[in-house]
């Protein structure tokens, strides 16, 4: 129930001076500030939207908060998932976010589920709690916690954000309320879209929707403002310019009755990230790989399709860079057909996925090829350390 | 509103494509000065549901525009605003189309009530929807045609 009901909830001594500033609001005041104590908010992903999220809605007083995320805390996760720090490395996130929440806010309850959300559990997890943040990172989730959330009438935080891009909305905020599958009725084709690991995204991007979405979590327990329902804010970080376009809910959609198996609608395979098209195409491992470029590489050409600023990053030796884009536009298609004459063609590029892609393009151009599984990543790890994994 | 003949001939094809549903457009090109240069119209399907009432009621989808942001960022363009028809009505913006806009923006719409430039009419769109601003109507200049 949104607001919630505050009948029994009082402020200590420490809360009222913890959150003097927002007392003194007249929009807050102590009723809304009561609200926030009684109101339960689930963060699905405690990542780049998740970090900023948690951390202002724990600082706003939220009484219980929920995280969802079964990840460990990664050295490059520390560019933008700011609740996160140097010696969590390897340890769950969820244990990281919620430490540095009660060193926030030792009042509030954190209820932790280690686990992915699923068709499975979603509902049991979503249901005790008033609102869901949205800050996970891939299609067949966001379709997941969208469906849920209609089906427990909860409302849904939407946030997203790629390279200098982000977008943030309130889906589901009532029954006549739009949700995601109003703004994407279909999942983009696998692999379309690239991850945050393989397009990049500039760490204060997600700084910035998060505390959106945290903005907009906290007016609709505390029923203060206007809230996103019903419009998509999109930011344009580089220009640093803000525009809305308004969003309808589509009468013909098709209802949401149950949950479905969500990786089979966004035709994902379950795969790693950056996998999910190189099931199709021929590949080597980086062992092999590192087999034949040990010995007469006089028969084969090693294509490196990612863009120019990874490869300063590191390279796997002999390999030509390539970048996927002008395979897939088809300005290098005939250099590349001269490169292979009468070779064997290997493609990489960092996880496997955009090799995968740039073959698929050049078999189109008649030019057969072999992907390296796994890419340049499974090369650090397996074969040379010292290419610095990214 | 500045526009060039080639632009014209498009935007008045695109807006009676589907006669006599309301048709409509993504306008994109730059501010110049005080004045609106447009100089692409980016077509779109009306996708108002229930399709019965597209006589009479236009939607675009949010992924166009969202594509449309996009390929206007990697150019150093800008959506400008929107176009559609009013194929039985005059080419003032209605109370839906008020409603429905985010303003501050550029909206042309085409009557279906008129012939050629005169059908077309350019409005600038206030920046809220229930404020006491009226849409102000902006004088469409064509230009002389370049290369």
């Amino acid at each position: 129930m949104l607001p919630p009901d505050t009948t029994g909830i009082e402020l200590s001594p420490d809360e009222v001076a913890r959150f003097a500033r927002h007392l003194i609001l007249p929009e807050v005041g102590m009723e809304g500030q009561k609200r926030l104590k009684a109101s339960s908010v689930l963060c699905v992903g405690t990542g780049g939207l998740g970090s900023p999220l948690l951390l202002y809605l724990a600082a706003a007083g939220v009484g219980r908060i929920g995280i969802v995320d079964f990840d460990v805390v990664d050295h490059s996760n520390l560019q933008r998932q700011v609740i996160h720090g140097t010696s969590w490395v390897g340890k769950p996130k969820i244990e990281s976010a919620k430490a540095r929440i009660l060193e926030i806010n030792p009042h509030c309850q954190v209820d932790l589920y280690e686990t992915a959300l699923s068709s499975e559990n979603a509902l049991d997890i979503v249901h005790p709690y008033d609102i869901v943040c949205d800050g996970t990172d891939n299609f067949p989730t966001r379709y997941l916690v969208n469906d849920a959330c209609v089906l427990l009438g909860k409302p849904n935080v939407y946030g997203s954000i790629f390279r200098f891009e982000g977008q943030a909305t309130v889906f589901n905020l009532d029954a006549e309320s739009p949700n995601y599958r109003d703004l994407f009725p279909e999942p983009p084709p696998p692999g379309m879209v690239p991850s945050c690991a393989e397009g990049g995204v500039v760490g204060v991007l997600p700084g910035i929707i998060g505390v959106i979405q945290a903005t907009e979590a906290v007016k609709i327990i505390t029923g203060i403002g206007t809230t996103l329902s019903g419009r998509l804010l999109l930011f344009d970080a580089l220009g640093m310019k803000f525009r809305e376009l308004k969003l309808r809910p589509n009468p013909e959609r098709p209802v949401i009755d149950k949950l479905i198996d969500y990786q089979e609608f966004c035709g994902v395979g379950g795969t790693a990230p950056g996998q999910e098209e190189a099931g199709d195409v021929e590949s080597i491992s980086v062992t092999e790989l590192k087999t034949l470029l040990g010995g007469d590489t006089s028969g084969l050409v090693l294509i490196d399709v990612r863009n120019p600023p990874e490869a300063e990053i590191g390279v796997i030796p002999g390999a030509t860079l390539i970048p996927l884009d002008q395979i897939e536009n088809g300005t290098a298609v005939d250099r590349i057909r001269e490169l292979a004459a009468g070779k064997t063609l290997y493609a990489h590029c960092k996880l496997g996925g955009r090799s995968a892609k740039a073959l698929i393009a050049l078999k189109r151009h008649g030019i057969e090829g072999i992907n390296v599984a796994g890419g340049i990543d499974a090369w650090s790890r397996e074969v040379d350390d010292s290419v610095p994994r990214y | 509103m500045l526009l060039d003949g080639h632009c014209l001939i498009i935007l008045e094809r695109t807006l009676r494509a589907n006669h006599p549903e309301e048709n409509c457009a993504l306008l994109i090109g730059r501010h110049q000065g005080t004045a609106l240069h447009l100089q692409q119209i980016w077509p779109c399907c009306n996708c108002w549901e229930p399709a019965e009432e597209r006589l009479r009621r236009f939607c675009l989808d949010p992924r166009e525009q969202l594509l449309a942001e996009k390929w206007c960022r990697a150019r150093q363009l800008q959506v400008l605003g929107a176009a559609h028809s009013h194929p039985g009505s005059a080419a003032t913006p209605s109370a839906t189309d008020r409603a429905l806009c985010v303003g501050p923006t550029l909206m042309v719409i085409r009557t279906g009530l008129e012939k050629g430039v005169a059908a077309l009419r350019c409005w600038w769109m206030p920046a809220d929807a229930c404020s006491l601003d009226q849409p102000r109507e902006l004088r469409l200049k064509l230009l002389p045609q370049t290369g």
